[in-house]
């Protein structure tokens, strides 16, 4: 029968010749041992916790001494968290002149306006976010418009719960991904490759956590307390989540690949 | 000031609460669908004794797409003398009606049923309209863009050979997945939101969603059962409630691949994923108690159940929780910020329902043999507050419904491919 459709290239399904068939994709499951699932999800998650927790306190000890090394006029204090004594260096802050919050808020007042015509050019994601971010500004900087005396944090507060931050996002670290890779369980070096992975993940994190840490004392110090909400709410854990979820992709790709070179098997029937 | 300090950390709890549970139950989905044993579907089932089948295709403006699915059916694997197809032409002032009339004449089994004048727009009417002319016993549904493949009609037909099945849902493939960034998120959605969650649902005997087209339903159940509300836009989901609670099943057969246009352009996605939201929260307006009470369903479908009536609630909520966790960083509540703040995101990015974990959509993409897929999974976060953005309108939209009862308008989504 003649096809009455015009000619285009969505009819190009492409036929790929495989030297083997395999499971179809319908009905297969992934290669499964469970022991290996048990071991990886014990050893990942408790060993990594426990490192997390046993070298805490010499974590933040470093990043207060670089801290201190960067920023000249910082100073240096400390916090008990649970039994640990997290230290922590950081330059005094300033609040907001009543100009600069005025500034920021017919900024970020006319940035949503803008970003919620209908002629914005920019993409709609692009727009959400930026949307976002704008919005964070304007009930920031009307806060300080109006309550400048009453905000309740100085720059030590800051520190505090950037430490309590960082810390969450450091016991995250192995409990999201060992959870999640300990899925795969194609081969015993499954453990290893995931097992670096976090460890990988916790190196990032460490590095990117520090250098952070610092840029928001130098803002905090230069800019003021005006960008604080921005720290927690859009550069804060939603930037983490990002990187974490990059070494997971990441993992992936190279075991697949690999495995694949040692011609491991995936899948099996799931009937 | 306490009392409000009060409310506002409760409902950062409760909302931690929610987003877990969805959390628990994506990660459960993905271990049951990653090796789990899987529940067969009926694809294994020869019979001759095929039922008659209508094939609704509804249509408003398809001239871009209309001759691809016509073309496709017409070489469908079904015996001609029980099958019939009606493209339902609703409204279209392009050369919908032309192509339509022109199929026709040469096919005699496909019998278009144009809709024009007073009769009120949108799937859900067009629908109940084609119901009252269809012949088949079981009616299968694609929307205009989508390719069947030969085979599927009898794939999707024979599920009905179980007299418990009410409704069956194929699997959803967008063949422009490489088109752009939105193309290839949205693919590696879907690929989660079918190959995980929908087979996992099947697999437990949870509540797998028919999802309006790469589907079907008993023609006789669905008129009994009043047929579909006017008033409500995800005439699908309402499909899948109301077969439940009245005791029958559906099927969920991931054997049934179907091709589907995805959108290409962030504001016909952003439109459609707002009326998803709106027709689905109206769904959950409607169907929440009878699901809670039902006597039909077992304590883990109504778990489920309501779960899936609140996917589409959740992103309003995570917007309130934005918003309250603002109110308590100003109030100076830093304590409950610092422990929840990491969790509020971690929670929100994992739960989205039908935009699926990283996690589960990972695991889909092994299991569909496409490594180099798991690298778009952390541009994922371009589309967080999209997402939250456009679904928390819908949300909006259904609460203005509920209020003043008005009339919905169905909103067509735009068609990219060259005709």
């Amino acid at each position: 029968m003649k096809s009455m459709a015009y000619p285009q290239d969505y009819s190009k399904i492409s036929k790929v010749e495989k030297p083997v068939i395999g499971y179809a994709r319908f009905g297969r499951v992934l290669k499964f041992n469970r022991y290996l699932f048990l071991l990886q999800l014990t050893l990942l998650l408790f060993v990594f916790e426990f490192l997390v927790i046993f070298l805490l306190e010499d974590y933040f000890k470093v990043l207060s001494s670089i801290t201190k090394r960067v920023l000249e006029d910082s100073y240096t204090k400390s916090y008990k968290f649970l039994k640990l004594t997290l230290e922590y260096s950081v330059s005094q802050g300033r609040l907001p002149t009543l100009q600069e919050s005025f500034i920021y808020l017919i900024l970020s007042l006319l940035s949503l306006l803008l970003l919620t015509r209908k002629s914005n050019p920019l993409p709609k994601y692009v727009s959400a976010w930026l949307m976002y971010i704008a919005f964070v500004y304007f009930v920031s900087s009307f806060y300080f418009l109006l309550f400048l005396e009453k905000f309740p944090y100085t720059e030590r507060d800051f520190a505090i719960l950037y430490l309590l931050q960082q810390t969450g996002v450091f016991i995250f670290i192995p409990l999201v991904l060992g959870l999640s890779l300990s899925v795969f369980t194609f081969s015993p070096l499954n453990l290893l490759f995931n097992a670096f992975t976090i460890l990988l993940t916790l190196i990032y994190s460490s590095v990117f956590g520090g250098i952070r840490y610092i840029f928001f004392v130098y803002v905090l110090k230069e800019f003021s307390y005006i960008h604080m909400p921005a720290m927690f709410f859009i550069f804060g854990p939603l930037l983490d989540f990002i990187y974490i979820v990059s070494f997971y992709s990441l993992c992936l790709y190279m075991t697949l690949r690999l495995l694949q070179k040692r011609q491991e098997a995936f899948y099996q029937w799931g009937f | 000031m306490g009392v409000l300090i009060f409310l506002l950390k409760a409902y950062m709890i409760l909302l931690m609460f929610i987003l877990l549970m969805y959390l628990i139950r994506h990660y459960f989905f993905t271990l049951n669908r990653a090796f789990g044993k899987q529940r067969l579907y009926y694809q294994d089932v020869l019979d001759e004794d095929l039922p008659t089948v209508s094939v609704l295709v509804p249509m408003h403006n398809e001239e871009k797409v209309a001759r691809y699915i016509l073309d496709l059916l017409v070489e469908a694997d079904y015996p001609k003398e029980k099958l019939e197809i009606i493209p339902i032409n609703d409204h279209s002032t392009d050369r919908t009606k032309e192509i339509l009339d022109e199929y026709a004449q040469k096919y005699p089994f496909i019998k278009p049923l144009h809709r024009y004048g007073d009769l009120p727009r949108g799937k859900q009417n067009g629908l109940n309209d084609a119901l009252k002319i269809a012949k088949g016993e079981v009616i299968i549904v694609y929307d205009a863009d989508y390719l069947p493949p030969k085979g599927q009609i009898r794939t999707l037909a024979v599920a009905f050979k179980d007299p418990q099945v009410g409704a069956v849902m194929g699997r959803v493939v967008p063949i422009n997945a490489g088109k752009n960034l939105l193309t290839r998120l949205l693919d590696i959605e879907r690929t989660g939101g079918y190959q995980v969650d929908q087979q996992a649902r099947y697999n437990l005997g949870l509540i797998p969603q028919y999802g309006g087209t790469v589907g079907g339903f008993r023609k006789d159940i669905v008129i009994k059962l009043g047929g579909f509300d006017a008033k409500i836009l995800a005439e699908d989901t309402e499909l899948t409630y109301k077969l439940y609670l009245n005791g029958y099943k559906v099927a969920y057969a991931n054997i049934a691949e179907c091709y589907e246009e995805a959108p290409e352009d962030w504001n016909v996605r952003a439109r459609q994923l707002r009326r998803w939201s709106r027709g689905h929260n109206q769904v959950m307006f409607k169907y929440l108690l009878p699901t809670l009470l039902s006597k039909k369903l077992s304590f883990w479908q109504k778990v489920d159940g309501l779960l899936l009536l609140m996917i589409y609630l959740q992103p309003f909520l995570i917007s309130l929780g934005l918003i309250d966790s603002l109110i308590l960083f100003f109030l100076g509540e830093m304590q409950i910020i610092g422990s929840y703040l990491f969790l509020l995101f971690i929670f929100a990015h994992n739960s989205f329902g039908n935009f699926a974990p990283f996690f589960e959509i990972g695991t889909a993409l092994v299991l569909d043999g496409v490594k180099e897929r798991v690298f778009l999974l952390p541009l994922m976060f371009f589309e967080f507050i999209f997402n939250i953005i456009y679904a928390s309108l819908g949300f909006i939209d259904a609460l203005i419904d509920l209020i003043t009862k008005r009339t919905v308008i169905w909103q067509k989504t735009e068609r990219f491919r060259n005709a």
